[in-house]
């Protein structure tokens, strides 16, 4: 059984369409990667699998007892709220059934700390999100959504503006995770992800899915006709699309 | 003086209905200062107008009609904004100057004499009636209680409303709620500093309060202190030169706000 099965998904915001007939199996335990241009759907086809959108047409069953852990950009957020990073990762702990004058529990504070420790980030747990660094941020971001114990994680660019040292170590963290969890990643680092990942889903509107057999990018990145595609290493973090 | 001035009612009622618009300030005025609500509670706050100006027309208790219109209009802003995806600010200004024009029109339809309507557009501290103080009271009640009671799910809607979704935490509930509870400070506030006021009190002791801390109930619990000592000492400063009260608060606060950044400034710069 796959974990999530899509079955001729379609979005469509008003008259445009952000994604067209894409269909798509992702087994247990599967490194996905998502790539593609800017505007290409990603967002979309991540913001339609944590059902934040509703798909236009056609259906995506997701078999797992867990809610799927989410991880958003880190760049989004306002870094002045008023927020300590425990209270963040805590967050992920708050049952959807709203609990009047809950706190948390000894127990959730513990989980917190674990996930905390396994990522480096237990030293910050009592600072305002605004003094960390991106990279911090970030991987405050994916303990908030590995408290939530998901058997499926999902990333929206968790590297996007990361110095190359930070990127390297998300990849590993996230490798040591896909142990056991199902990860899908959007990113635009084409060279970076591609030793990481199982296979690589090119969304431009549609879908074309492919296995990373060779774990080297060359071979896939030749297979998408056009796909503009600069090595690693290469200065900054400028694609030309 | 001051001692004898307080064997009044009227003077006794002024103090607590300043004291319960600090606290509500401190708290509701810090979630509208980091969810970027202000220019939406202004427009609820002036959407207010209408309803006051429809009591004195249908001769019910004013303060019951702007509790109803700032409701109902800030309920209408969110629900137009998600269905036909016009921009909240634009939305916002309309309310806001449709509910003054509608106020103005019933006032002016109202038979006999023309109120005088300084005293909600300006606040009029030492007419706060002693069934005001209890209804004031109540909703004070109301606040607290829906804030600190869910807590935790408030500090996640502010911080991220996505995440709350997909969770499966239900924000629109969170939103319409915390709209109802906004216009009720609202209503609680229009006596004390007036309709057109309103936005220094809910946005200056939390703008302070964040100089001193990170913490979310920290904000609030230091808004509120420094609420009610500008608001009392305004009220005592407006009652000694007999000055309008509203103003008084307000100036009194802004001038707090800009000692506490510069005194602020002065020390960092000492230190580093």
């Amino acid at each position: 059984m796959y974990d999530i099965e899509i079955k001729d998904l379609s979005v469509y915001y008003d008259s445009v369409s952000a994604l067209q007939n894409v269909s798509l199996n992702i087994s247990d335990k599967e490194f996905l990667g998502l790539i593609g241009p800017n505007g290409g759907g990603k967002t979309t086809f991540l913001k339609v699998l944590i059902g934040l959108l509703e798909p236009t047409t056609g259906t995506i069953t997701i078999n797992a007892d867990s809610p799927i852990g989410y991880v958003p950009q880190f760049i989004f957020f306002d870094r002045k709220f008023p927020i300590s990073v425990m209270d963040v990762v805590l967050m992920g702990k708050l049952p959807n059934k709203t609990k009047w004058f809950q706190s948390y529990s000894n127990k959730d504070k513990q989980c917190a700390e674990r996930v905390m420790d396994q990522l480096g980030i237990l030293d910050f747990k009592d600072r305002q999100i605004g003094q960390l660094s991106g990279g911090q941020l970030q991987k405050v971001l994916i303990a908030r959504a590995l408290v939530t114990e998901p058997k499926i994680l999902i990333l929206d660019e968790p590297t996007a503006s990361l110095d190359s040292k930070t990127k390297k170590e998300i990849y590993e963290m996230l490798k040591k995770l896909n142990k056991q969890k199902t990860i899908i990643i959007a990113s635009h680092d084409m060279g970076d992800i591609f030793s990481y990942i199982d296979s690589a889903a090119y969304i431009n509107k549609t879908l074309s899915y492919y296995k990373n057999d060779t774990k080297s990018s060359d071979e896939i990145l030749c297979k998408m006709q056009g796909y503009p595609y600069m090595k690693s290493g290469d200065k900054d973090d400028k694609r030309v699309f | 003086m001051i001692r004898e001035f307080f064997n009044y009612t009227f003077i006794q009622n002024a103090f607590i209905s300043a004291f319960l618009a600090s606290i509500v300030c401190g708290i509701i005025g810090t979630i509208i200062v980091e969810k970027h609500l202000v220019s939406m509670s202004g427009g609820i706050a002036h959407a207010s107008f209408g309803g006051i100006g429809l009591g004195y027309l249908l001769g019910i208790e004013p303060i019951i009609g702007g509790l109803i219109f700032s409701v109902l209009s800030s309920l209408s802003i969110s629900n137009i904004k998600r269905k036909t995806n016009t921009n909240a600010d634009t939305l916002i200004g309309i309310f806001w100057s449709v509910g003054m024009a509608l106020g103005i029109l019933f006032i002016s339809l109202t038979p006999g004499y023309t109120p005088d309507m300084t005293s909600y557009l300006f606040g009029d501290i030492l007419t706060v009636s002693t069934l005001h103080i209890k209804f004031m009271l109540v909703l004070s009640i109301i606040i607290v209680f829906f804030i600190v009671g869910i807590f935790h799910y408030w500090k996640l809607y502010m911080f991220d409303e996505e995440f709350a979704k997909v969770l499966g935490i239900n924000v629109l509930t969170l939103e319409r709620l915390l709209f109802i509870l906004i216009s009720l400070s609202i209503v609680i506030l229009i006596k004390v500093v007036g309709i057109i006021l309103i936005i220094a009190l809910l946005t200056i002791p939390p703008a302070i309060a964040k100089l001193f801390t990170y913490d979310l109930k920290k904000i609030m619990i230091i808004s509120s202190l420094v609420g009610v000592l500008f608001s009392v000492s305004g009220l005592i400063i407006s009652c000694q030169f007999d000055i309008p009260s509203g103003a008084t608060i307000i100036l009194l606060s802004a001038l707090g706000y800009f000692a506490v950044t510069i005194a602020n400034k002065l020390l960092k710069k000492q230190i580093f």
